[in-house]
């Protein structure tokens, strides 16, 4: 990712809301590692998330998620919810994530909301 | 009328005499520094006379056989006006006594105490009356306020121009005319007033806080070397920075923006710069926090229990109603910050609308912060002198930027073609949160701090 490739990226919106902010996005997620995609994508989904509600959409341990979960929480689309435990994805980037998972992969989006069953009835949130 | 138990402040209320003779009165606003009417000082030649007698009597106060205080004063350059009619004076000597406390804030109706020189009785002796009107028209430097004498006609107030117009132990105004008969007395006991608030703005614009309101407050002193780093948004802080400094008569900051507009930053990056200089700070976003029960947890949490009360056991509405009477007992700058107000319920939206902001008076420390995609209507406020509704939009500015990344990432070498590229390559439509996320990505970049091989 270079500092053209960002620009090549928001030219191509030519303005356009909407693939601006998954410009940006994809902007951001170029300099983190690829899983950070599938955990951004699966954070989109709910209002807000925590590390519990993040492993359960990647169907992932604790362990596992925690490293996934330290770098989403760092991102600058990636705010607060409430006293410091949740997160949310900010709106418009939220939206915007979920618009093009359901025009463009929505079998990946309907993987991503079914229920993990792994895991026990009610453990999801 | 004064507060019931006070004295009436004698001792900082002086004659003032123009060439030896006796012209009006004045009251000190700061330690050594004393407001008059423009009038009363005014020399032959049309301006100010630099230098005054003034003369006061602290033992009226304190009836402790003080002796008087004479002193001269000189006019302080550039603070007096004649379009709103008063002039201020520096003391050569300290009159040891305390300046009077100012307030911006007035209802009409209201009972007021004016102590002065007037020909009734030069030793010094009190009109009373009820402020009439807060709106008069005056030729210059208007609006004015009306008063009301309860004594009506004939009392000699030739001298009291000057004097505080006291309500509430506060000083809302000066003495500025009053009609007059034949006689020299009051024609039915209507007198002109100019509101505190024209002297406290008007030398604050030459010399940012040399005045503030409600003075019994220990308001914080700004501190630019901890500013808020955010992109732009200049005046909002400038009004905002007023506020909790108490230099301000504004009240509400009402911050309205659509998503990614930067509202949230700018509410945590104030809410860090208040609690820097020592504020009190009660917060709730309504993003989390959906019920007024819980926001009214989320106030208590931050700014603890001395300042919100828990409410008693089985207490319901009447709670809210005492968490204004216990505010209004509090003396500290007070900052109340609701963030996300699109998504608040019924009754806290009415607590704030109907409750809260008619009673903002009661609590001349405290700054109201709301933030959102809508704000509240301000309906129950006087909008244009209290309320400050910034509506936030893009920042297409370069160098706003540049001097945000400057002071993001003061080590990290971002430049102006950096900068135009992103804003240009977007063709200037990146909302401020997007432009961050950009900037964020540009600058792990130049410092070797992104990951390779991920691109999609």
């Amino acid at each position: 990712m270079t500092i053209d490739d960002i620009l090549a990226s928001l030219r191509q919106a030519k303005g356009d809301p909407q693939l601006l902010a998954l410009a940006t996005v994809d902007s951001v997620l170029a300099t983190h590692r690829p899983e950070l995609r599938a955990a951004l994508e699966a954070a989109a989904i709910p209002h807000w998330f925590n590390h519990q509600i993040l492993g359960s959409l990647l169907r992932l341990g604790d362990s596992e998620v925690a490293a996934s979960f330290e770098t989403l929480t760092s991102l600058p689309f990636v705010e607060q919810y409430g006293d410091g435990v949740n997160f949310n994805v900010h709106e418009a980037t939220r939206l915007a994530i979920g618009r093009r998972l359901e025009s463009q992969e929505p079998e990946r989006l309907v993987k991503i909301v079914s229920p993990d069953r792994r895991k026990p009835e009610g453990r999801i949130p | 009328m004064g507060v019931p138990g006070l004295r009436t402040p004698w001792a900082s209320i002086a004659k003032i005499a123009v060439g030896g003779e006796h012209k009006g009165t004045g009251f000190l606003i700061a330690p050594k520094l004393l407001v008059t009417a423009f009038h009363v000082v005014e020399g032959a030649d049309g301006q100010a006379v630099q230098v005054i007698g003034l003369n006061f009597n602290p033992n009226a106060e304190h009836e402790d056989g003080r002796p008087a205080i004479e002193t001269e004063a000189t006019l302080l350059p550039a603070q007096w006006s004649r379009e709103h009619d008063f002039a201020i004076f520096e003391c050569a000597k300290s009159p040891n006594a305390k300046p009077l406390v100012l307030t911006e804030r007035c209802r009409r109706m209201r009972d007021f105490l004016s102590p002065g020189f007037g020909g009734q009785d030069p030793g010094g002796f009190s009109v009373t009356g009820s402020i009439a009107s807060l709106n008069e028209p005056e030729e210059t430097g208007g609006p004015v306020f009306g008063l009301q004498l309860d004594s009506g006609s004939g009392v000699l107030v030739e001298g009291h121009s000057g004097a505080p117009v006291i309500v509430d132990g506060r000083v809302v105004a000066l003495l500025r005319t009053a009609y007059l008969d034949e006689y020299g007395g009051t024609k039915g006991g209507l007198i002109r007033a100019t509101p505190i608030r024209h002297v406290v703005e008007s030398c604050n614009n030459q010399n940012p806080g040399i005045l503030r309101y409600n003075a019994n407050i220990v308001w914080p002193q700004p501190n630019l070397a901890i500013a808020p780093i955010v992109a732009d948004r200049k005046n909002e802080f400038h009004e905002f920075e007023r506020m909790i400094t108490g230099q301000s008569q504004k009240r509400v900051l009402l911050v309205e923006g659509g998503s990614g507009h930067g509202k949230s930053v700018l509410v945590e990056e104030f809410k860090k710069y208040a609690q820097r200089l020592g504020v009190t700070i009660a917060i709730a976003n309504l993003k989390s926090e959906r019920s007024i029960d819980t926001v009214f947890r989320s106030f208590q949490f931050s700014a603890g229990e001395d300042a919100i009360p828990q409410p008693e056991d089985g207490e319901k509405d009447s709670y809210y109603t005492r968490v204004i009477d216990h505010l209004s007992s509090f003396r500290s700058p007070f900052l109340l910050i609701i963030d996300t107000w699109e998504a608040a319920p019924d009754d806290l939206a009415k607590w704030v609308e109907y409750q809260l902001f008619p009673q903002l008076d009661r609590m001349p420390h405290l700054t109201v912060m709301i933030a959102g995609q809508k704000v509240p209507a301000p309906d129950h406020l006087d909008a244009e002198t209290v309320v400050e509704h910034s509506r936030l939009g893009l920042i297409p500015v370069v160098d706003d930027w540049l001097d945000f990344c400057a002071r993001r990432w003061p080590s990290v070498p971002i430049v102006r073609q950096h900068v135009e590229g992103i804003l240009f390559a977007s063709n200037l439509q990146l909302t401020p949160s997007q432009m961050y996320s950009n900037l964020d990505t540009v600058q792990r970049i130049l410092t070797g701090n992104a990951a390779s091989g991920a691109a999609r």
